[in-house]
């Protein structure tokens, strides 16, 4: 909770001074940068053209500085994946019960790394990377932005087309990824406390 | 004869040239000198020292700067490298390319092991598609997504699972190759021209140097080259270097040494017509034997002039003054006096050389002949063209000096070291026989032509690659590719019981990149027809959230593998990328058979390839099955060139012995003419291991050279304590053809090439003692003038 609010704090402090300082990329990545830790509920919508109707999953997104992102799927499998630095952990619930651990390198998955790299770059502040991974274009103001990265990588455009952030403050409201073939996943999230 | 000698030889001349230049090519392939051998594991492994794929594949390395920097520099080298179009591939982090991605994918159903009857039924089905339907909705999906329509059961992955699996290696960070401990970053490089053209091989590595210096720009970073066509590049520049370099060295003291020794220009001149004729000879003899020279026969025969000289300068000392009993004689009368001496002498070098025409080494064959041929030739310049190119009454004034002078003083004390020199010789073969196994070279390295620089980055980037051409293999040799792909899968229980044991960490089977052509028809049979598998998918589809027509593009692929043609080895030619290279390693063709080679791994004693051979025997009775350890059986190949070696100094030595005696007619006297070259090749060996020199076979072809030139020596001594009066002629001749051999021989000192430093050393150090122990021994030299 007080980190949070100093975050929000810290924005409007950074917004107060007058009414002609520029909120650019900048001013909100180093909003970010202020955040050491978050966690959102998350509700995701994934289409396909291969499937009749959405997927719907539900879970929890986490995240540490400066490098570790979590994704914890509740439903309808039980899942986590945890992104470290280059690292990457999958943790998958078997029918069994048990559980089967997958260690992935990012180099290995080509298309990973930047999805990866686009939330967890913004959430650390970090433009220097989501330069070099997107096209960055930032709309809106501070209460209500839109970030749209479009994939620099010719044969990661060929996967993906578009990632679109959206958000308020320093807190993402909304992840949605495009991809080439017309699939898309849309994820929701709802700030939880810390 | 007078009268048309010079013609005769002029036209040979013209005949020798203008085919030398028109049809004769110089090759540098270090092969012509490495051992071969009869039997299938030697020649399995010389192919694995020097196969077809691995004769292309460069290990390029850069290092010296932060990790960071070392990537980009990488990265902007490969750009490069790909543009230049001289190379196959270029892998600086590619575990598969796309392009050999999409090859496996479209034989999937063909390489996949998983592919049974059962895995196509309704429930396997449904089952798979559930499964695929949890990978949807994780975060590995956004991965399988892309053959989830095409590959439903999950077929690639099963074979990219058994391709990529790689032990050891680089690897890989910032999507880059790198050593273990991030110092270096790698880059493997297939060169576009075949295994031996080491030319184009040779403009790749420019282009490798240049790229690297245009993308280093202004930091600290270091380029490492290293693989068989660096190698190979790296010989070939040496031996150009060592022919152009030595055959000028040894011209040019030659001509000054002869210009000091006779002091007329007409006489050195003349003195370099029989060497001439001699070069000229051998290379015509080679190229009409074998096609082709090889640039290391040039460079030693260029060191025969040292040999070829000899003989001129026997003659033309023969015509010096003061000789009151010899003036008036024509030339010829001069010659005919001295040529039995030198025919005798002529003719047992010959003999030391005739016995290397035998030997299966292309190399050592050259060699012979170009000796045998250059020296006949020699002689008979010296016999019959000389004589007619000399004038009546012609004569040399040649003081003598304080050379002379020197070398007289050592002749008449040398005398007096007769006993201890006896003692140094039985010492020297005592200390041989108590030593024999420790003063061979065990190291084929030991016989490459590369520069230390070059051998020492190979050896270096190979251990960042782990590229392991140590490893044992286990190999299965048949008549046909399918007849040993069908052994190596009949052997992999055998060896997977054997990982269980724990005999072996692992191993990499051919057989399981590439199935045999039966069994990849088996799977075909074990899919489903279109119709049934419709039909299966219809009801696995029930219940789940799937767009119906969404796996159109399986049911078409299924339907299209089930006539596919298999692949074979020969669908991997290309060497296009590191999957052509994989196969190639594993199925190849040797001298009309086909060998599967299965790479072992962490063997845990030498029981466990008695018990393999037994159990793949077993498992595959219809071909052979061996095993080759490629260190072990190296050692074993240098063993067997050394026998080699020394089975061609025996005959070489006895064929000069008799000679010998059938020249000079007295065992007595032949005996005390062979024994001085024999000592001091003894005594030339001890000296040599004492200084820590391992010997091959090229110091042997060297001592060789020793026992024929040490007789003419003792011949020469000998004649000196029969004919006394012939001191002033002869003795100077001697001790100048010994300085001519002398610096010519010392000229191959210089070489890059082992091959020819050994035998310019056996041979410098060789005759130097055969000299000290012909002038010691020698019979009735005490009467010097």
């Amino acid at each position: 909770m007080t980190r949070r609010l100093n975050g929000l704090a810290l924005a409007l402090l950074l917004l107060a001074p007058s009414a002609h300082a520029v909120w650019d990329l900048d001013t909100l990545l180093l909003g970010f940068a202020a955040v050491k830790s978050s966690r959102a509920a998350f509700s995701e919508q994934k289409h396909s053209a291969l499937l009749t109707t959405p997927l719907q999953l539900t879970g929890e997104l986490s995240y540490t500085a400066p490098a570790r992102l979590e994704k914890i799927v509740a439903t309808p499998v039980r899942e986590r994946l945890i992104a470290d630095g280059d690292r990457l952990r999958l943790e998958r619930g078997r029918a069994d019960g048990g559980v089967s651990t997958h260690r992935l390198a990012l180099d290995d998955h080509p298309l990973l790394r930047p999805l990866i790299a686009g939330v967890r770059a913004t959430l650390a502040g970090d433009g220097a990377t989501l330069a070099r991974h997107y096209v960055v274009a930032l709309n809106g103001s501070a209460q209500a932005w839109e970030l749209n990265l479009l994939p620099r990588d010719a044969a990661v455009r060929a996967a993906i087309v578009r990632v679109r952030l959206h958000g308020r403050g320093t807190q993402i409201r909304e992840i949605e990824i495009s991809e080439a073939g017309g699939d898309r996943s849309l994820m929701r999230l709802r700030p939880l406390p810390e | 004869m007078t009268r048309w000698a010079p013609w005769l030889f002029a036209l040979l001349f013209a005949a020798g040239t203008a085919y030398v230049g028109m049809r004769v090519n110089v090759t540098t392939d270090m092969a012509a000198f490495l051992p071969q051998a009869d039997d299938l594991r030697a020649r399995l492994l010389l192919h694995e020292l020097r196969s077809g794929i691995g004769g292309r594949l460069l290990l390029v390395g850069v290092e010296g700067e932060t990790p960071a920097r070392l990537a980009d520099i990488n990265r902007a080298l490969a750009a490069r490298l790909r543009a230049s179009g001289r190379f196959g591939f270029v892998n600086n982090g590619d575990g598969l390319t796309a392009d050999e991605r999409e090859r496996l994918f479209r034989a999937r159903y063909l390489l996949s092991s998983a592919v049974t009857p059962e895995r196509f039924t309704a429930d396997a089905l449904a089952r798979a598609l559930r499964a695929q339907l949890a990978l949807l909705a994780s975060s590995a999906g956004v991965v399988t997504k892309q053959w989830l329509a095409r590959d439903p059961t999950g077929e690639f992955l099963q074979v990219a699972q058994v391709w990529q699996g790689d032990a050891g290696g680089p690897v890989r960070s910032d999507g880059v190759f790198f050593n273990a401990d991030a110092t270096r970053s790698l880059m493997l490089l297939l060169v576009a021209a075949p295994a031996f053209a080491v030319d184009a091989h040779a403009a790749a590595l420019a282009e490798v140097r240049a790229a690297f210096t245009a993308v280093n720009g202004e930091s600290s970073a270091r380029l490492l080259i290293g693989g068989a066509p660096a190698f190979a590049v790296s010989a070939q520049d040496g031996i150009r270097r060592d022919v152009v370099r030595l055959s000028m060295l040894a011209t040019v003291a030659m001509v000054m040494f002869l210009l000091l020794a006779l002091r007329s220009v007409r006489a050195v001149i003349l003195s370099t017509l029989p060497l001439g004729f001699g070069i000229l000879a051998g290379v015509c003899a080679v190229g009409l034997g074998f096609g082709s020279v090889h640039g290391i026969t040039i460079a030693f025969g260029s060191t025969l002039i040292g040999v070829a000289v000899d003989y001129p300068l026997h003659f033309l000392g023969h015509l010096t003054r003061p000789s009151t009993a010899l003036s008036g004689r024509s030339p010829y009368e001069h010659l005919r006096r001295i040529w039995p001496t030198l025919r005798l002498g002529a003719l047992t070098t010959v003999i030391a050389f005739a016995a290397l025409t035998f030997s299966r080494h292309t190399g050592l064959a050259q060699l012979g002949v170009f000796a045998v041929a250059g020296i006949v030739a020699a002689a008979a310049t010296t016999r019959w063209l000389l004589p007619a190119l000399i004038p009546h009454n012609f004569q040399l004034t040649v003081p003598h000096g304080a050379v002379h002078a020197a070398f007289a003083r050592f002749a008449r004390v040398a005398p007096r070291a007769a006993r201890p020199a006896l003692v140094l010789a039985v010492a020297a073969a005592v200390a041989i026989g108590a030593n024999a196994q420790k003063i061979w070279a065990q190291d084929l390295a030991a016989l490459s032509p590369a520069t230390p620089a070059v051998k020492a980055a190979d050896a270096r980037l190979r251990a960042d690659f782990a590229v392991d051409a140590d490893g044992p293999l286990l190999l299965a040799v048949g008549e046909s590719a399918e007849a040993v792909l069908q052994a190596s899968e009949q052997s992999l229980p055998a060896l997977a019981a054997m990982v269980a044991r724990g005999a072996l960490t692992s191993f990499d089977a051919p057989a399981r990149l590439l199935p045999s052509a039966a069994t990849q028809r088996m799977r075909q049979a074990a899919l489903p027809k279109e119709d049934a598998l419709k039909a299966r998918l219809a009801q696995a589809l029930r219940g789940l959230p799937f767009q119906p027509a969404a796996f159109a593009p399986f049911v078409a692929d299924v339907a299209h593998a089930r006539t596919q043609t298999p692949l074979i080895p020969a669908d991997f030619d290309a060497h296009s990328g590191l999957l052509d290279a994989r196969v190639a390693a594993g199925v190849f063709a040797l001298d009309g058979q086909w060998v599967a080679a299965t790479r072992l791994r962490g063997v845990s004693d030498n029981a466990t390839d008695a018990a393999l051979l037994t159990a793949a025997r077993a498992a595959a009775p219809s071909v052979s099955w061996i095993t080759v350890a490629p260190k072990r059986d190296a050692t074993a190949a240098m063993h067997d060139y050394r026998d080699r070696a020394l089975r061609l100094w025996a005959i070489g030595a006895i064929g000069i012995f008799l000679t010998l005696a059938l020249g000079l007619r007295s065992l007595t006297r032949s005996l005390a003419v062979f024994v001085s070259p024999l000592a001091a090749t003894a005594t030339t060996v001890a000296m040599l291991s004492l200084a820590g020199v391992a010997l091959t076979l090229f110091h042997v072809i060297g001592l060789l050279l020793v026992m024929g030139l040490g007789i003419d020596y003792a011949l020469y001594f000998d004649r000196l304590g029969q004919h006394a009066d012939e001191w002033e002629t002869t003795f100077p001749a001697l001790w100048k053809a010994w300085l001519t051999t002398l610096l010519g021989f010392s000229a191959l000192l210089w070489s890059q090439a082992p091959v020819l430093t050994a035998m310019g050393l056996s041979v410098t150090l060789g005759i130097s003692l055969s000299f000290f122990f012909a002038a010691a021994w020698a019979r009735g030299a005490g009467r010097v003038a």
